[in-house]
């Protein structure tokens, strides 16, 4: 076999992996060619180095590049990496001497973020939204809590003395006018319901229903659903009644749409109607 | 200068550009918080190096400035021979801890420069041979089993550990250069 040849093996005969012919061919080339020494030693380092750098590598120490980059923080789009780094300069002094050594030549080295303290944030956050009531507050904090308590024991006494004014007023109609006066519907102090009667142009359907509904202006649909049912006959109008509780309204304010659907009984030759009021809620300040 | 003019006269090694270049690397591998390290000029050497390679083949992507590649590069190098020189501290303890048979002093010393001087051109040695030597004297593959992983023939794996011998040398005659001969 040519030296050339022989110089090709080398490497394989150094790991051993030659088989039994070539390792033969090798050990009487050395023989022959002096030069295959050199050779010899030059593998014998390579293995060496591969070696105990691929020993370094299994025990999981980041490269020398990975290290550089993290301090760099060039892994803040990859999370997975950074945390895996972070986690083994935890555990291992001599990658965080090096990391510190890399940091300290930085002008400003990267602070990854730890895992997220949820709790710590929002903390966080609060205290920069309120950083100057805070300044003002920690002072004098009695200050925020008697305001607190102030404000509660304002509220919860003014509500049970205040009233509601509701008033109705007919707007749509198709088949009579109801006429008469705009209902005003007043609540009592203290009271938690009202009731309300409600004219509609007279029907001549002994038990038709009636299906109430409020709409405040965001279309929140209130229903009021019972058994509105004319129970007589005359020639004026009839009168529904129902009852509002107070906490359906109390204290929302505004504006609000109240339908009644006209629901005729089972052979009627009617077409049913709908009754649509506006309803305006007020409180005593107002 | 801009970096890709900069770039430019550092291959063509213009004198200036080479200057500016292992000067930044100079201020890197010179800062004080470094320790544990003592051949600082090589680690100039051996980053030297590696710049070239990487600016002949057009690495630099122009994602940071110059500086900011050429300083990282550094901190790379440092950062190797640091544990390179921790591993060779660990193995004299080894050594004091376990005696053997040695040549004489004068062939040890010898052979412990040698074994730096390799250690140096290991790290420098390109990605696709180190993967090589893994797989032959790690993994103990035979040509033939790696010319199968490698989905390649048995005299062409032959060649490619040939060529990762010529290119260590290679590696070995550039880092004893000054850095002015490009």
């Amino acid at each position: 076999m040519e030296l050339a040849d022989l110089k090709k093996l080398i490497p394989y005969y150094i790991a051993g992996t030659l088989a039994e012919k070539e390792k033969l061919l090798v050990e009487d080339g050395l023989i022959r060619f002096p030069e295959l020494k050199a050779e010899i030693q030059f593998w014998r380092r390579a293995r060496r180095a591969t070696i105990e750098n691929s020993a370094f590598e299994a025990l999981g120490h980041p490269s020398a590049e990975a290290l550089v980059d993290y301090a760099e923080g060039l892994f803040v789009s990859e999370p997975g990496t950074a945390a895996s780094i972070r986690e083994h300069l935890r555990e291992c002094r001599e990658c965080s001497t090096e990391y510190d050594m890399i940091a300290g030549t930085l002008a400003q080295p990267k602070q990854y973020p730890e895992p997220r303290d949820w709790a710590g944030e929002l903390m966080e956050r609060l205290k920069a939204w309120f950083r100057i009531p805070y300044a003002i507050a920690r002072p004098v904090p009695a200050l925020a809590a008697a305001l607190v308590v102030v404000f509660a024991a304002v509220f919860f006494w003014q509500t049970p003395s205040d009233h509601v004014s509701m008033t109705l007023q007919y707007e749509v109609h198709t088949r009579a006018d109801p006429g008469g006066d705009i209902p005003v519907l007043q609540m009592e102090d203290g009271t938690q319901t009202v009731e309300f009667d409600v004219e509609i142009p007279r029907t001549t359907v002994i038990g038709t229903r009636y299906l109430v509904h409020v709409t405040d202006s965001k279309t929140d649909t209130r229903e009021f659903p019972g058994l509105y049912e004319t129970t007589s006959l005359n020639d004026q109008l009839d009168v529904i009644r129902f009852t509002l509780e107070r906490v359906e309204f109390f204290p929302v304010k505004g504006m609000y749409t109240l339908t009644i659907d006209e629901d005729l009984p089972p052979g009627s030759n009617l077409t049913p109607e709908r009754y649509t009021y506006r309803l305006e809620v007020r409180t005593r300040t107002d | 200068m801009k970096d890709s003019t900069l770039i430019v006269s550092f291959l063509g090694g213009t004198p200036t550009a080479i200057k500016i270049i292992t000067d930044w690397i100079r201020a890197v591998v010179f800062h004080s918080n470094w320790h544990d390290y003592e051949n600082a000029e090589d680690v100039v050497s051996d980053t030297v190096y590696k710049i070239l390679n990487l600016l002949r083949a057009d690495k630099f992507r122009g994602e940071s400035s110059l500086k900011v590649y050429v300083s990282r590069i550094a901190r790379y190098t440092v950062i190797d021979a640091i544990r390179r020189e921790r591993r060779a501290r660990e193995i004299v303890v080894e050594n004091v801890e376990q005696p053997r048979e040695i040549d004489s002093p004068e062939t040890e010393y010898l052979e412990a420069e040698k074994w730096s001087i390799f250690q140096r051109i290991f790290d420098l040695i390109d990605e696709k041979c180190r993967h090589l030597w893994k797989l032959i004297f790690v993994e103990r593959l035979s040509y033939a089993a790696i010319a199968i992983r490698e989905k390649s023939s048995e005299n062409a794996v032959k060649v490619r550990a040939f060529r990762c011998r010529e290119k260590a040398i290679s590696i070995r005659d550039k880092i004893h250069e000054k850095p002015s001969s490009g």
